[in-house]
């Protein structure tokens, strides 16, 4: 569904450019939790970012159901966005509309009709658990509460991907318990593809199927997680699920 | 009180009443002018600087210095500065329209940057957020920005209103009328004390409303 071939990407000029990726290609499945993970600075936040180019890669190709990203116009690229979702580690939901106008915001943004918007906010409240809120702002809402919001305003306009960037990072153990359900479900039931950006190994394990490992910017291996193991080949990889 | 004072307050109160109606058309043009033309400047402004959502080097640069140059004139010598414009907008260079012309382009200026400073604020994510939603600019100007900002804004409106109001004292100077240049003709060129104090009770008693009212609207508009 989406190929990414030989991206690079630098910050900065000159002498103190860092390189965030370099020459990376990954790809990812219809259906599938993909996993970008690596230590600290490792470059999986650029990568995940450039999908749907938030950041914009200096070079390389991605393509996104056959569609070359790297050129399109300006409006494309936002038609483009409204099919993929994204969620934050620290959630960015606008703290004045409520629950409800915040998971509205995509459908207002592709043209929805009042009752097909009304019907399919509540319909992703649903899914995420939180119809009951939906009248309440976010500053009344816990953290895993506030990500699930955003896990609806993320999926509310039928995404073909969701992008998560340490989306459990900012929580503590039970309430990251309470958003990896809340993911896994929609992946199962809704069928929607996630690639996730984390450090922790744990949600790797638990809900991934494939994990892309990171490290200065090159990708270092690819993995399968089976059974909530991961098999490492590589010297780094093994030291790096050891201290993760 | 002694009869002389009621009496004297009472010979100023037609005086008084169109000096108030002379100040509210002061700021009732100034502040909408500032409202609109001020509030679309302070955006295009936080839309053009380093990094904003349409960066523009050129015009930030351009608009943000002509913005600044207004600002550091003082007040008189704009007033007297744009007189030729003033002539042109209100069709005279005195009465309360005529110094609204000048008191607009300084609370333009003003509020240009208030309204700037007060988006500024805005977490980068949140916009961010909306970007990757594939929202247009429009869009999130009026939909995240204006929302997310609204109480700054409306403190930033507050805080015009109260500077504004002595302002409009100082256009009273140069024919402006209203209630600071009632104060001014009856309190001290006439020395009748108590109407000075009368009216600039009057302005102090208005400050504190507009300040209050405001701080009460901001809040209710503020869930964060
Ligand atoms: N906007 C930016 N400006 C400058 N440098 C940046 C920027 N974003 C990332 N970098 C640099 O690029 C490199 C990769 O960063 P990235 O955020 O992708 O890492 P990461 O793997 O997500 O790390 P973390 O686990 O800390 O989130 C780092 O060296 C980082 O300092
Ligand atoms: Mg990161």
């Amino acid at each position: 569904m989406i190929t990414v071939t030989n991206i690079s990407k630098k910050f900065g000029k000159g002498k103190d450019a860092v390189t965030a990726l370099d020459q990376v290609s990954f790809n990812v499945c219809e259906g599938e939790i993909v996993a970008l993970i690596g230590l600290s600075g490792a470059g999986k936040t650029t990568a995940l970012r450039s999908l749907n180019l938030l950041e914009q890669p200096d070079s390389g190709s991605i393509k996104f159901n056959g569609k070359e990203l790297l050129t399109l116009g300006a409006l494309e690229l936002r038609q483009l966005r409204t099919r993929i979702g994204i969620i934050f580690q620290q959630f960015n939901l606008i703290s004045n509309r409520t629950v409800f106008e915040n998971v509205a915001f995509p459908l207002e943004v592709a043209g929805y009709s009042k009752e097909a918007l009304v019907a399919r906010v509540e319909e992703c409240l649903r899914v995420v658990g939180l119809y009951e809120k939906r009248d309440v702002y976010p500053a009344q809402l816990s953290g895993g509460q506030k990500q699930r919001v955003a896990i609806a305003r993320g999926i509310a306009n039928r995404p073909h991907v969701l992008l998560a960037d340490e989306p459990t990072s900012a929580l503590d153990p039970l309430t990251k318990e309470e958003v990896l359900t809340c993911l896994r479900d929609i992946n199962q039931k809704l069928g929607v593809t996630i690639v996730i950006a984390t450090h922790e190994i744990n949600i790797v394990k638990r809900l991934a199927s494939r994990a892309v490992i990171f490290s200065g910017g090159r990708i270092i291996e690819e993995l399968q997680v089976k059974n909530q193991k991961i098999e490492a080949k590589h010297e780094f990889t093994k030291r790096f699920l050891e201290v993760a | 009180m002694s009869s002389a004072l009621i009496e004297n307050l009472l010979n100023i109160l037609p005086d008084f009443i169109q000096a108030s109606k002379e100040t509210g058309i002061m700021l009732l043009v100034g502040l909408s002018s500032a409202a609109i033309f001020g509030g679309a400047l302070g955006t295009f402004l936080y839309l053009w600087r380093e990094g904003g959502l349409l960066q523009n080097r050129v015009l930030y640069f351009l608009v943000g210095g002509l913005v600044n140059v207004t600002r550091s004139f003082p007040f008189v010598i704009l007033m007297i500065t744009v007189i030729p414009l003033t002539k042109k907008l209100a069709g005279t260079s005195i009465g309360p329209l005529a110094a609204a012309v000048p008191l607009s382009i300084a609370a333009i200026a003003y509020f240009a940057r208030l309204v700037e400073l007060a988006l500024n604020e805005i977490p980068r994510g949140v916009i961010e957020a909306a970007e990757s939603m594939g929202a247009s600019v429009p869009k999130i100007v009026f939909s995240v920005l204006y929302v997310e900002a609204r109480s700054p804004l409306i403190l930033a409106l507050t805080s015009l209103t109260v500077s504004f109001l002595s302002y409009t004292a100082a256009a009273g100077i140069v024919g402006g009328g209203g209630i600071g240049d009632l104060a001014i003709r009856f309190g001290y060129y006439r020395f009748q004390t108590e109407i000075m104090v009368v009216t600039t009770l009057t302005l102090i008693v208005l400050v504190q409303l507009i300040q209050v009212s405001g701080n009460i609207l901001a809040k209710q508009f503020n869930h964060k």
